[in-house]
């Protein structure tokens, strides 16, 4: 008898354990969204995942975020778990431009719809809609401002983000759009580091030994910025040499106003995340038609005008 | 010295072998490879269609938009008012808070500056002041002003970014230098453009309008 007992009991233990693990779909009718986001190294992506977990749950939808590390195999493993999980939507924000268009197929051609948030594919098909950050408009105007900065006259380098992303691309086109135009103003190094911060101030730090005298770097993200600016204060240089940045983020902004970065471009994530949740809404009450592309404005912040700015344009 | 069946000393034989061994490992490690410059990303050069689109839109589209557009001092009377629609006057192609419009009107040089022109429009306390940009012609205002060129139309936000190069290259060169070297402060001109405002930060007093076609008018 107490065999029986205790194998009922363990039978009931497991039962209990596969019914927790079929997902946290407790009503058959509640829809299950995956955040899949390209790093959690990064606040940023921090703070666009968890706006869109917000914002999802505030629906009444089930959301999980999974973190690809930057890695486009871990990204395709999250996608294999969503669909086979039985996700109902999928909010991508890519690892790689190329890299990530076969994973997202993958949930398409399943039947999952998926919402590019902030990073781009390069292919229309891969995704149902893409809601990004007109990041070459922002730097178009950022532009500006370095050459008004500089005088039209000055060295300077530029720290590109990952070369296989999208939005590292629509960045330097549109700043270099702007600066290109004043034969005066030199660039003496380019380099990746990657969107990240510790890699930006070793990379500065080594230009920095056969470029002592650069009047400016332009970084492709505020992580980069405040590793180059890391580095110029190292080397007590932060006050003559001016740093450019591109986000919002939290300690950038706080820079700007203490004085230490010239300026940055605010992206509005909650926007992006909020509306890859609204589309995601829309698809489950039937909607199969967005626009392939969403552009969300980016606004320039500067000494002069940062005290209307929260960290990643929080409203 | 010893030969295999075929005649060929070992040795040659193991040269052979590893040869083609070797000549295959770099040809699979070549095509390993995707060695590109980061030069060439920046340097991509834009498609023909974009020039395409580009040129229609400057010669057919915009001009029609542009015979109806407000007179410059209306218009930024209009956006001052409390509670004022932007949308009703201007387009906003993203999410956010910038706005887009066209202008066009005569006007009064005030000011030659090196990077911009400053005209007066209108008279007694309805005049208006605009700077119109002849250096920094750069950025989205003519192609988003009209409505008429859209990214879902396009498709690609590359092809996209391209057109705006495109057009403020015309502007660039076709309409701003024939006028600088002819314009003097109080000559009396023609002016069309667009320009952009952030709601968020209002009406600023240094925002520029791109002109698309400028007029010294003789009498």
């Amino acid at each position: 008898m107490y065999i029986i007992y205790r194998y009922l009991l363990i039978g009931g233990l497991l039962s209990l354990i596969i019914a927790c693990g079929r997902g946290e779909k407790n009503n058959p009718s509640e829809k299950q969204i995956a955040i899949i986001v390209s790093t959690l190294n990064n606040p940023w992506f921090v703070f666009l995942a968890e706006t869109a977990k917000d914002e999802a749950e505030k629906r009444g939808y089930v959301a999980r975020i999974f973190d690809s590390q930057n890695n486009t195999s871990l990204e395709s493993d999250h996608f294999e778990n969503a669909v086979a999980l039985g996700y109902d939507a999928i909010l991508l924000n890519a690892t790689d431009s190329d890299g990530s268009v076969a994973n997202a197929r993958k949930a398409m051609e399943a039947g999952v719809p998926v919402f590019c948030m902030d990073r781009e594919l390069n292919d229309p098909k891969a995704a149902t809609s893409q809601i990004v950050s007109d990041s070459y408009s922002g730097c178009v105007e950022l532009g500006g401002l370095f050459v008004r900065s500089l005088g039209k006259k000055g060295k300077y380098v530029e720290l590109l983000g990952l070369v296989g992303d999208n939005n590292t691309w629509n960045r330097s086109k549109g700043f270099h759009y702007v600066v290109d135009h004043f034969p005066e103003i030199e660039m003496v190094a380019q380099q990746s580091a990657d969107f990240d911060r510790n890699k930006a101030m070793e990379v500065l730090e080594s230009i920095l030994q056969a470029h002592p005298d650069i009047d400016a770097v332009f970084c492709g993200n505020d992580a980069m910025a405040m590793g180059a600016y890391q580095a110029l204060v190292a080397v007590g240089k932060d006050e003559k040499i001016q740093v450019f940045g591109f986000d919002g983020s939290e300690d950038a902004v706080g820079s700007i106003q203490s004085g230490g970065l010239s300026a940055t471009v605010m992206q509005f994530p909650q926007k992006i995340a909020e509306t890859a949740v609204a589309f995601s809404g829309e698809f489950f009450e039937g909607k199969t038609t967005f626009p392939q592309k969403t552009l969300v404005d980016v606004e320039l912040v500067t000494p002069e005008n940062v005290r209307i700015y929260s960290s990643y344009g929080k409203e | 010295m010893v030969k295999n069946d075929k005649g060929k000393p070992s040795k040659n034989r193991k040269v052979l072998k590893y040869g083609l061994i070797g000549l295959v490992s770099i040809f699979l490690l070549y095509n390993s490879f995707y060695v590109v410059s980061l030069d060439s990303r920046i340097s991509k050069q834009v498609d023909g269609e974009a020039e395409l689109l580009a040129d229609m839109y400057l010669t057919e589209r915009l001009p029609e938009v542009l015979a109806s557009a407000a007179e410059p001092c209306a218009l930024l009377q209009a956006l001052t008012q409390e509670d004022a629609d932007w949308g009703q006057y201007g387009k906003q192609t993203n999410i956010g808070n910038r706005y887009y419009f066209l202008v066009r009107g005569e006007g009064i040089v005030e000011e030659i500056n090196d990077s911009f022109v400053r005209i007066k429009f209108g008279a007694g306390p309805e005049a208006c002041s605009l700077r119109l940009a002849t250096v920094y012609i750069f950025g989205n205002e003519i192609r988003d002003a009209s409505g008429e060129l859209r990214l879902e139309d396009v498709g690609e936000l590359a092809k996209f970014n391209a057109i705006s190069e495109i057009i403020n290259k015309q502007v660039r060169e076709q309409v701003v230098p024939a006028f600088l070297d002819a314009v003097q402060v109080g000559q009396r001109v023609s002016v069309q453009g667009a320009f952009a405002l952030n709601k968020r930060l209002g009406i600023t007093a240094d925002f520029e309008v791109m002109p698309t076609q400028l007029q010294i008018i003789t009498e």
